[in-house]
């Protein structure tokens, strides 16, 4: 059960079937649900949450129609959209398409209720209220269906809430009750807002709905008669599949960053293979060996297996660019310089291929005084670093190596505030010969650092930090934090 | 000497070379060491680069980015990094990971490096060997974990492969890693005490980095030899220190 806070102390929002057999219901005070039943468990509820998932449902729901929107505006209305206009015949019928979705729905493990109607007013109402909803409502048009709604309470008419206490306290329950009045009438007293939901409940207006914004990919599938059993095979649909992608590309002028190989197996599981690049580009041979290269290192992973065999290969390209054709160079130099980024792209694609993204890397500076928090390492095939260049005077007083995490060493260092003249650290002693510090960075009371630069009497040189200033901590620590400094 | 072992020689000679491009080289800027190596350090093959002592690991990192930072002057495109990062190896733990502002300092422009951290030795002897034949990279540094280092054929494959791309491989390897066997040249480097720079403080500070590099084998046939070499942060020089004790033996002749 989800509770929020509210005029008047802490109501409940949402709860599960066992709370609705307990008797309870939404909009409850906490103080009287813990009166009727006393072990109950509640949560905070999480609008910005809630409101996310129902969008990754609406993304979800698109199986059924491309043009799909979550309800917006008024609280707690967590309903879909769907314009399921050409849609449903796929499906079988629109008793067929509703059922369908109660069915995946609980297949998730949500409870749902479908209904569809000439508007989408009118499918919420019947959604919402009528009993039938349950296994998918079909609505009839017309007449047939302003009786079906006029059956409904007034709350299914998306009003807020003080609207339907002021009709239901005209003892106007129903929407056919309130249909029987004089709309001049209503809209006098409720605001046109009423009237307008009337005849949206009613299916006599329309309504826009705000579809998710979905960038709809680049898509190549290559059903295939016979399922591919070997990875020989597999390479060669994917390269196919690869090339009918890039002539797609081609005719948009794109370029992909990242390509998705799904394989589709014959027993409904879908291998996803990811193949990303460090720029744009549409070439078919190097996105063939860069999703080869993939291919064949899930396979030497033993994490490809190919089951019974793949009976659809599926490509998309879920990042594209706009690709203007090149000019080539005329001047050599500028020519060699093109091919060198070149051949450096294609290495870079390669070598991510076939280690995984993560492991090819450019470094991007952070804007961070935490030395360990000032570099961030940026997979190539993911994006450009913004800012490569540190500060000048900054990175003059910085090591060449540093370690992950600062290791605790032994230090004998001048009192109060003097650089460290012996220490030992991994049981080797040191004998400090030359000191430039100390360089503060504040992270905080008594986790300010102190670093000096160090030299050892061999010519070791190491980045060494004393935490806690002397005024603030009595038995400061001292640290060692990079080498080659 | 039998005529047919004469013949034999000529003919494996002949294979060995036909068809490579001749070397070349890039100056590091220490006109000693340069001589030595016949030039500098070689452009179409590996230069080893080893600690002469395990406390000297950092220091033959520091060394190689110190080399390779005349590289990035004086050739264009990227310098790619491949580190052997498989469990119980790798720099990371031992030393640190290479940090952005440490090596612009050096002169090593943080845009034009390319990491790669390789899982495995395996993926890590492929990534080096691939790298190598790519052409137009500034240059390569290769750097081995503290213990597997490239078997004979491998390292034999990088070094054909530099070779056919002319380009500049820096084996970074760890003091007890096997040798890496074709390469043109194998540098020691031993850290050593900077010349310290007076500030009026209890501790004086830190001049230039230094080191005692010692070559101890090269292709071209030089004999083994030391050198004392000193890195400028400002101008992103190696060079060789003029210090007392390198002084010519001839005595100065004062001015009347």
């Amino acid at each position: 059960m989800t509770v929020a806070r509210s005029a008047g102390g802490i109501r409940l929002i949402a709860l599960n079937r066992a709370a609705h057999e307990a008797g309870l219901s939404s909009g409850m005070m906490l103080a009287g649900a813990k009166a009727l039943v006393s072990d109950i468990c509640v949560a905070d509820s999480d609008p910005m949450g809630e409101s996310e998932d129902l969008i990754a449902l609406a993304r979800w729901a698109m199986r059924w129609s491309p043009y799909c929107a979550p309800a917006k505006g008024l609280e707690a209305t967590h309903a879909l959209f769907l314009d399921i206009t050409g849609c449903a015949h796929l499906f079988g019928g629109e008793a067929a398409i509703l059922a369908d979705m109660v069915i995946k729905m609980q297949a998730l493990g949500l409870t749902a209720r479908a209904a569809c109607a000439a508007t989408p007013g009118a499918a919420f109402a019947l959604a919402r209220f009528a009993p039938e909803a349950r296994h998918g409502l079909s609505a009839p048009d017309g007449a047939a269906l302003r009786a079906l709604v006029g059956a409904l309470p007034v709350e299914a008419l998306r009003l807020p809430s003080g609207t339907t206490t002021g009709l239901r306290a005209l003892g106007l329950k129903t929407i056919g009750q309130v249909a029987t009045q004089s709309s001049a009438a209503l809209a006098r007293r409720f605001g046109i807002d009423l009237v307008r939901a009337l005849d949206r409940a009613r299916g006599l207006e329309e309504e826009a709905i705000d579809p998710v914004a979905e960038i709809i990919p680049r898509r190549i599938r290559l059903r295939l008669a016979e399922p591919l059993m070997t990875r020989q095979g597999l390479e060669l649909a994917g390269a196919k599949a690869v090339g009918e992608m890039c002539t797609l590309l081609d005719s948009y002028n794109e370029g992909a960053r990242r390509l998705v190989l799904n394989l589709y197996r014959v027993d409904g599981v879908v291998l996803q293979l990811v193949g990303g690049s460090g720029r744009a580009h549409r070439d078919p041979a190097l996105w063939a060996k860069v999703l080869c290269e993939r291919i064949e290192a899930e396979a030497n992973g033993a994490g490809l297996d190919l089951g019974f065999g793949i009976d659809l290969v599926e490509i998309c390209a879920p990042m594209v660019e706009v690709l203007e054709g090149q000019v080539m160079d005329l001047d050599p130099v500028a020519a060699a310089a093109l091919a060198s980024a070149d051949a450096l792209h294609r290495l870079a694609d390669r070598l991510s291929a076939r280690l995984g993204a993560g492991r090819v890397t450019r470094m991007e500076a952070v804007a961070h005084w935490v030395p360990e928090r000032a570099v961030r390492h940026v997979a190539i095939a993911d994006r450009r670093p913004q800012m490569s260049h540190f500060p000048e005077a900054l990175a003059a007083r910085r090591p060449a190596l540093l370690l992950e995490r600062a290791e605790p060493i032994d230090a004998i260092a001048e009192v109060p505030d003097g650089p460290p003249r012996l220490f030992r650290w991994r049981a080797l002693a040191f004998k400090v010969a030359c000191a430039e510090g100390p360089e503060r960075i504040a992270c905080g009371e008594a986790h300010d650092r102190d670093y000096y630069r160090i030299e050892t009497s061999e010519g070791r040189r190491f980045w060494l930090y004393r935490q806690g200033l002397p005024g603030q901590v009595d038995h400061p620590k001292w640290y060692v934090h990079g080498s080659a400094a | 000497m039998r005529p047919d072992l004469t013949a034999l020689r000529t003919q494996i000679r002949a294979i060995e070379t036909e068809g490579r491009p001749a070397l070349s080289c890039l100056p590091t800027g220490a006109d000693r060491l340069d001589a030595a190596l016949g030039g500098g350090l070689a452009l179409g093959g590996v230069t080893e680069v080893v600690p002469a002592a395990f406390m000297d690991e950092p220091a033959s990192l520091h060394f190689a980015f110190a080399c390779l930072a005349g590289a990035l002057q004086q050739r264009s495109g990227d310098l790619v990094v491949i580190e052997d990062a498989s469990r119980g190896q790798g720099w990371g733990p031992a030393w640190g990971q290479l940090y952005g502002p440490g090596l612009q300092k050096l002169g090593v422009s943080p845009s034009r490096i390319l990491l790669v951290r390789a899982p495995d030795v395996q993926g890590f002897h492929a990534c080096v060997e691939d790298a190598a034949r790519t052409f137009g990279l500034a240059g390569i540094l290769a750097v081995s974990g503290p213990k597997a280092g490239f078997s004979l054929a491998g390292a034999r494959r990088v070094q054909l492969a530099a070779e056919q791309a002319h380009s500049l491989v820096l084996a970074v390897q760890g003091l007890r890693t096997s040798a890496f066997a074709p390469a043109r040249a194998r540098l020691a480097i031993a850290s050593r005490p900077c010349r310290p720079v007076p500030l009026g403080t209890a501790l004086p500070g830190l001049g230039p980095p230094a080191w005692k590099l010692h070559l101890e084998r090269a292709r071209n046939g030089a004999r083994p030899q030391s050198f004392d070499l000193e890195y400028d942060d400002a101008t992103h020089s190696l060079y060789q220190p003029t210090t007392l004790a390198n002084r010519s033996s001839q005595p100065h002749r004062l001015s009347a």
